[in-house]
Order: C-alpha cells, then structure tokens, then sequence
C-alpha cells in the first residue's frame, strides 16, 4: 500500500508538471496581451514594447518557463501583471473560498443523493422512484447557469431571504458567511446530488439482486436491515467513485457559480487573469487545479481500497 | 475612451425588504448543513466587510430616466486673457436641510479595479475609487461644467502660455500640508515617459511647472493649448503628494491623496474600503463615514446585487435592465444623453479602405436607428454628421444629416469608386464580450450583406480585439468610445495621424494635424469654431470612420440614496465627483 501510494505520487506529479508545461504553452499562444491591460485606453504598440520589456515578457517563452519552474519550486508564484501583488498571497485567500464552495456543495450533495437514492431503489417503480427520478433528471439536466440564476432571481431579487451576491467573511460575521454560502454550494449540489442518486438507485438495485440479499432474506432478516447492513455498503462503491469523479468536475462547475454569485474564489481570479491575460496567475492557478485534481483521484482510489476489502493495492 | 465594456441580464419586480426577514430566519436552519464545511474558511478567512443581510439601502436624487444632456462643451477654454475663477457651482454649497450624516454606502463596480494609480486610467471601476480619494485642481461638475478644486481660481495670460493657479489650504490623509510642490511633482510624474500616465500627451505643452509660494503654482507652455483645463479637470490629473513619491511610494499600491475619502483596506475580488476624511477641505463633507466598494464582473449579477438591496449604487447599467429599473418602486435610474458613441473604424493601409471614396460610400449603409434598437434598447440617438453635438459652441450646423440610411445610393457610391458591391468580400471585427459590440456588429454585416457584399463577422474577446486593432491587423471593426473631456480638441485623440488610441494603420492626415494643432493653440473661439467645422468636414468627407450613434450611460440607485447626481455626456463615468455630497435617508 505505501509503495503504491509514493507510485502514484510520483506519477502524480509528472502528470502535474506535463499539465503545466502544456498550458504555459497554451496561455503564450492566446492572442491578446497584458501590456494592453496595464495601458489602459492610451495603448500604443511603443508603449506595450515597452511596458513589455519592463514585465519581462520580451524574453524568449522557455526563458520565461524556466524561471516561472525555479519559482514555483521554491514555493514562489511571483507578481501578477497587473496588480503587482505576490499571487501567492492572492491565492492563499482565495483557494479556501473554492474548496469550501466544493466540499460545502458535496456534504449537501451527499446528505440529499444519497437518501433519495435509497428512496428510490426500495420503492423501485412505484411512485416514491418515479418521483425521484424525475427530479434527479431535471437535476442533472438543468446546467448550473440556470439553475444559478433561478435561485438567485428568486431567492434573492424577488423574495430576498438571502443576500443575492457576494461574500462576508467568517470571523466577521459567521451567519452571514454561511446565508452567503448557500446557495452557490446549492446551485453546485444540484448537478452532484442528482448523478449520486442515480448511482446509488442503480448501484443498489443491482446489489438486491444478489445471491447473497436473497440468502440473507432467507435468513428471514428484515428489509430494514438487508438492505442497509448487507446490501448499502456493497452499493456505495461506485456511488463513491462517482462522488470523487464529481469533484473534479465541480471544481470546473465553481468557474460558473463564483461568476454567477461573486464569489471571491480561485475561479472569478481565474477568469479574470484571462481576461486581462495576466500569464502568471493563469498558469499558477491552472497548476493548482491540475494538482487538485490529481489527488482527488489518488483519494477516490484510496477510498475505494478502504470500503471495499477485496480491493488491494499492491 | 472607454475601456470596460459590459454585459447584460434580467430582473423581477421587488417585494419590500422586512417581508424578507422573517424568511430568512427559516433558511438559517438551512444553513446548518452547510456550516460543517465553513469551519476550514477560518483559517482563510481575513478582513472583508460586508454584513450582507439589509443594508440600509439608500439612493436617488435628480431624475430618472434619461435626464439631462447637457453642454457637450462647456469647459472654461480661456479666451482671451485671464479666464479667472470658473463656475464654481455646486461644489462647497450649503447643505441639504434634512441630511442624514454617516452610514455606509455599497457600491457596484463594473470590474475589480485593475490598477490603482490615479495617473493611468483603467477604465470605469478604477476610477470610481480614485476619484473618492484624490482631487485635481480642477474637477467636473453636475451640468458640465469645470469647477475649482485644489485650485480656488486659475488666470491665463494673454498669450496663453503662463497658467497661474492659486491653491486652498488643506493636508493629505497623511498630514502633510498640500502645497505647491506637490502640484510640481504630480505634473512631473504624469510627464514621465515612464509612468505611461494616461494624460501624459496633453502635458507635452508644460515646459515647466513651478511654485512661486506653496499657495500658488504657475505652469509656463511651450505652445498655447485651449484644452488645458478641461484636461486638469479629470481625475487622471489628480494631485498626489511629493513627499509621498519622494519616499519611495507607489501610488498603484497605496492610494493617498487629498479626497473626502480615505483608503482603508483593499482585499482583491471582494471590495476596497474608503472612510470620510474628516480634515475634507470642503467642510462638512462628506456625509457619508463609509464606502465599499464591490467588483461586479458580471453584469447580470451586478443587476441582481442592486434589486435584492447587497448594494445600493450600481455603475454601468446594462441597456437591457435599464426599463425595469426605472419602473421598480425601491429603485432609481439616473442616466445622461450621449456619453458614449458607437462607430467602425477602417483599416487604411488595406484595400479596398485605402480608398477614401469607399469609405464614404459606406456611410450611407447603416442602419443607425436599427442599431440604436438591437444595441441599446433604443436608449441612443443616431449620428448622421459630426461629433461636436449641437450643444457645443463648435457645433457645425451643415453637417446635420449629412449622412443617411440610403443602400442605393451606397451602392452607386461604391460603383462610382469602381466596386462591385457583389464581388466585394469584407471582414468586421468586433467583440462578443460586450452585448453592444456584437449586435452593432450584426447588423451592420447584415447591412452589408443587403447590398450584395460578402460580409463575414469575426468576434474576438475584448483583450484579442485590442491588440489586433493596435497593431492594425484587422479591415474594419466596430468600436464604442468616448470623448476624454467636452472641450472639441477631443478630436485629437480620434484624428490626430499620432493619436496614441489610434492603430498604426489607421489615417494619417497631414490637413488634419496642421488643423488640430493651430486650433489648439488657438485662443480665440470663433477662429477654433471655424477650425473645428472645417476638420469636421473634412472628417465627414473622407470619412477615417464612419460614426452610427450616442448611447445613453448611467447608473441604478436605492430609493434611499440622495445627492448622488450624474455628469452629462462624456462625464457621466466622473459622477463618483458627488460622492460627498451622498447621504442615506433612512427607510
């Protein structure tokens, strides 16, 4: 196990740096330029050369990566382009703000998925499933944009029951942190909850059918404890794959609902270092996203191990 | 010219806000299932400052709907000698008898402020936050018109080439005394090639810039220049302080000036905190203790914060949201007439633009008032002759209806130019990032697809469009812009073959620069007049753009806001100039 885990740490972080190398490439190909940006409205292409050569950017692009490499090896993002400031410290505000927006929308998305799937799966076919059902569709087909912008209309502009935009910070008011909160982490756990109840409805009903539920009824075990002593937890193993697959791809649902919310996270930073094409916050978020990513997969694979016994990794 | 160009979204009517209270007591219990995660925040979580739940909204004042729209030229040009003390209207009145002092006001951004130094303007956000903390000798005011501000009066000489300004007494944020020296040294620093200060062009004149006591600076020209106030006026003019960038200091990190307002806190995405400066110069100002300021990137949202009351003046209304606002019970709309206008630019260089003929032929095939309808929800006026608006002393009266929504008469332009209008094939450029951009975009390829030309459509995001416009790879593109300040030597930056907003490839004109240059320095009115309407002309004939219309600009405001009133025009984006004068009736 601990040599599997230092393998799959290693192959990790290839990956990682493969991810970043690509996209520095990638970003320096992007048309645009930050000196346009940091000019304002007076841009001249002598100004620009010259802003330019001040940022550094006239060096050749693998002069450029190489010093970004020996950075970011030393734990040092540099400067934005536009702002000056270090992205370091941008970062370490802004990323707790997206893992919490993620894992927050995860915990409603697993509380709500979970149960409803069950649901489902125990009244298979009659009117409890169908219901379900039917919402778990709309759920995974209404993107996050509409969902996003139903809520907030409706929660915010027309009944106001909770702030519409925005963020408040936790030390300075806890309550406020938490109704600002809300309904981001809904409009993301929308989408998530949905995809785990379907897997869990599907998982389970497979699982009932299974030699050993029907021994166990035999037994003369109620259905209560068939189905969640014997037969949830076998049920649970694609249910939390599905959830680890899901993170990665609610890391790339923030990028919508932190625009829709304003919601201070990596992503809103993320689009507007594009916009402005500010390279170095690009590339050190997208190296942060790849890294999150990657070991949100070393830790569903983990997890897998740790449910399921006959899973082992060697 | 305007940088940041927004988006637009929707809107519902308003319940009152107490309604909301009681609900959002049930939603607490909601919210315990997600207060789990929120414990990991602590440790991220630093100093922002909105207690979101009601705030107080505020807001209104003046008119809604589209008010005034005022004087496009009222500056004080000084004609003739000693042009004196200028219209000190508004600023330091008495003040309103029911004014409610203190409070915090909530303030929508358009975008996070990419920089904050007063000297290099990036766009409507960035300055709505300088101008709450710096002032400049002189400043805009609510008709138009230049009013003192560090400075009390100025005198021109005859010749125009020695401006002596007279200064008030009052210190920055930091103690210092304001004197003379630091109108020196901010003179200074926006002539340093290597600040690239916006304005830097239209110092070129000041020779020198010297302080014959600390009340009184006098600037010596090279050349008259008539625009020279209206310039001083704006905000990336302000007044920063010597002793300040003595020591080292960066204004793009540190806001310091003399303003109603002081820099608090800044926290990237999320907001900047100004609060009163009670030493304010202009007594018993400001009313209000504290601003936030918070970036609204998308305008949809922006929309959503004013209407549930998270904010209480939201900056660049969306067209489309404009008429639900104005009709809500809690909201104002205040918008000016004509603070930006619409246009294409030619390519030059490039055939078939490099031909004059065609691209006068191409005036005549917009349809400027399908334009106004698709772009801006009919909230604009068409352009049929110049820029200089009819309210400017510059005005040129022959130009009215110059050009006209006329396809057959643009097709026999362009055949007279030798064009076959089915053989031609065109490439737009415009951007899909603002709404208004791409739908002038639209139809003016529709346009030229009724007459027979291969029109194709290219849309780039805003940063993309930018640089190819500078570098002048592109044949023709939409633009939205607007004049810097009302005096018509604005023209300048639009016809100048120099101008730095203009592309390498587009027209250079040797007619047009001597013109520009002698009105200029021109100190006589009814000579710059003549000047003005033969460059017009001229603009009109060889047309290096053809112009489609003026969109209306403006702002949405609670119910409760007083005293914030919009600039006319081109000014519109400088109203953040009656911040102090904002005070919040309670609700």
């Amino acid at each position: 196990m601990g040599a599997y885990i230092v393998r799959r740490l290693i192959q990790s972080a290839v990956l990682v740096f493969l991810v970043a190398r690509f996209m520095a490439i990638f970003i320096q190909l992007l048309p645009g330029d930050p000196a346009y940006t940091i000019l304002g409205d007076k841009a001249s292409p002598e100004r620009a050369a010259a802003v330019r050569k001040q940022l550094g950017l006239d060096r050749p692009i693998y002069v450029q990566y190489a010093d970004w490499i020996g950075n970011v090896a030393r734990g040092n993002f540099g400067d934005s382009l536009i702002s000056d400031r270090p992205i370091l410290n941008d970062l370490a505000k802004r990323l707790p703000r997206t893992i919490e927006l993620i894992v927050a929308s995860m915990i409603l998305a697993i509380l709500a998925g979970i149960p409803l799937g069950v649901i489902a799966a125990n009244y298979r076919n009659r009117m409890p499933d169908i219901l379900v059902s039917i919402i778990s569709l709309l759920g995974v087909s209404t993107p996050v944009f509409v969902s996003g912008t139903l809520l907030l209309l409706v929660f915010g502009v027309r009944w106001h029951v909770l702030p519409a935009t925005g963020y408040v910070s936790i030390t300075e008011s806890p309550l406020g942190h938490l109704e600002h909160l809300l309904m981001p982490a809904v409009t993301l756990a929308l989408l998530e909850a949905a995809v785990i109840l379907r897997m869990t409805r599907s998982s389970l009903l497979e699982v009932l059918s299974e030699d050993y539920v029907r021994t166990a009824r035999a037994k003369g075990l109620g259905q209560r404890i068939v189905l969640y002593r014997h037969a949830l937890r076998n049920a649970l193993i694609p249910v939390v794959t599905v959830i680890g697959i899901q993170a990665g791809t609610l890391l790339g649902g923030t990028v919508i609902v932190e625009y829709i919310f304003n919601w201070p996270g990596v992503s809103t930073y993320l689009l507007a270092a594009i916009n402005q094409r500010d390279y170095p916050v690009i590339q050190a978020i997208i190296l942060i996203i790849a890294t999150l990513f990657v070991l949100l997969n070393l830790v569903t694979d983990l997890v897998y191990a740790a449910i399921d016994p006959r899973i082992k990794y060697g | 010219m305007s940088m940041s160009e927004p988006l637009s979204p929707s809107p519902q009517p308003i319940d009152p806000r107490r309604f909301a209270m009681s609900r959002r007591t049930v939603l607490r219990l909601g919210i315990a299932a997600v207060a789990a995660t929120s414990v990991g925040s602590l440790l991220a979580a630093c100093g922002s400052s909105n207690d979101n739940s009601t705030s107080a909204s505020t807001a209104s004042s003046g008119s809604s709907g589209g008010t005034s729209s005022t004087a496009a030229a009222s500056a004080s040009s000084g004609s003739g000698s000693a042009s004196g003390t200028p219209s000190g209207s508004g600023s330091s009145t008495s003040e309103p008898a029911n004014v409610v002092k203190g409070g915090e006001l909530k303030w929508a951004l358009s975008s996070d402020p990419p920089n904050q130094d007063p000297h290099i303007s990036t766009g409507t956000a960035a300055r709505a936050v300088k101008i709450a903390i710096y002032n400049g000798l002189a400043r805009y005011w609510t008709k138009g018109e230049v009013s003192p501000d560090l400075a009390t009066k100025w005198d021109i000489s005859t010749d125009g080439l020695t401006y002596t300004f007279t200064l008030i007494d009052t210190t920055f944020h930091d103690g210092t005394p304001f004197t003379a020296d630091d109108v020196k040294a901010s003179i200074e620093r926006i002539q340093d090639p290597k600040v690239g200060a916006t304005q830097s062009d239209q110092m070129k004149p000041i020779t020198s810039v010297t302080a014959s006591d600390p009340r009184t600076a006098v600037f010596k020209l090279s050349a008259p220049a008539a625009a020279l106030i209206s310039v001083l006026a704006l905000p990336e003019c302000s007044i920063v302080s010597k002793k300040f960038l003595d020591g080292g200091g960066d204004p793009n990190k540190t806001m310091m000036g003399t303003g109603p307002f002081k820099f608090v806190s800044r926290e990237p995405g999320v907001n900047v905190v100004v609060q009163k400066n009670d030493k304010f110069f202009r007594e018993g100002k400001p009313y209000l203790d504290k601003i936030t300021y918070l970036p609204y990137q998308n305008e949809d949202t922006r929309v959503a914060a004013l209407k549930s009351g998270d904010v209480d003046i939201a900056e660049y209304i969306p067209w489309k949201d404009m008429d639900s606002i104005d009709k809500s019970n809690d909201l104002n709309l205040i918008t000016t007439k004509g603070s930006s206008f619409m246009l294409l630019i030619y390519n030059t260089k490039q055939k078939p633009f490099d031909d004059a003929k065609v691209r006068h032929a191409l005036g005549f095939a917009f349809d400027r008032d399908s334009i106004v309808q698709a772009a801006f929800f009919g909230r604009g006026e068409i352009i049929t002759g110049g820029l200089i608006t009819e309210s400017s002393w510059a005005y040129n009266a022959s130009l009215k209806d110059y050009y006209s929504y006329d396809p057959d008469k643009a097709k026999q332009l362009l055949s007279d130019a030798g064009q076959d209008p089915k053989s031609m094939k065109l490439t737009l450029m415009s951007t899909g990032q603002y709404g208004m951009h791409q739908s002038t975009g639209e139809v003016c390829q529709k346009n030229l697809q009724d007459l027979g030309i291969d029109c194709k459509l290219d849309l780039f995001d805003w940063a993309t469009e930018v640089k190819k416009h500078t570098e002048g790879d592109y044949q023709f593109r939409v633009q939205g812009t607007s004049p810097d300040f009302p005096d018509p030597d604005y023209l300048t930056t639009f016809l100048y073959s120099s101008a730095v907003s203009q592309s390498r490839d587009s027209l250079s004109d040797q007619q047009f620069d001597q013109w520009l240059d002698q009105a200029r320095q021109e100190t006589d009115q009814a000579k710059r007049k003549e000047l003005y309407n033969k460059i017009e002309e001229r603009a009109a004939d060889i047309a290096p753009y053809t112009l489609l219309c003026w969109r209306d600009d403006g702002y949405g405001t609670s119910k409760n806001v007083q005293g914030f009133e919009v600039l006319p025009r081109m000014n519109v984006f400088l109203s953040p100039n009656t911040l102090e004068q904002v005070w919040l009736k309670k609700s």
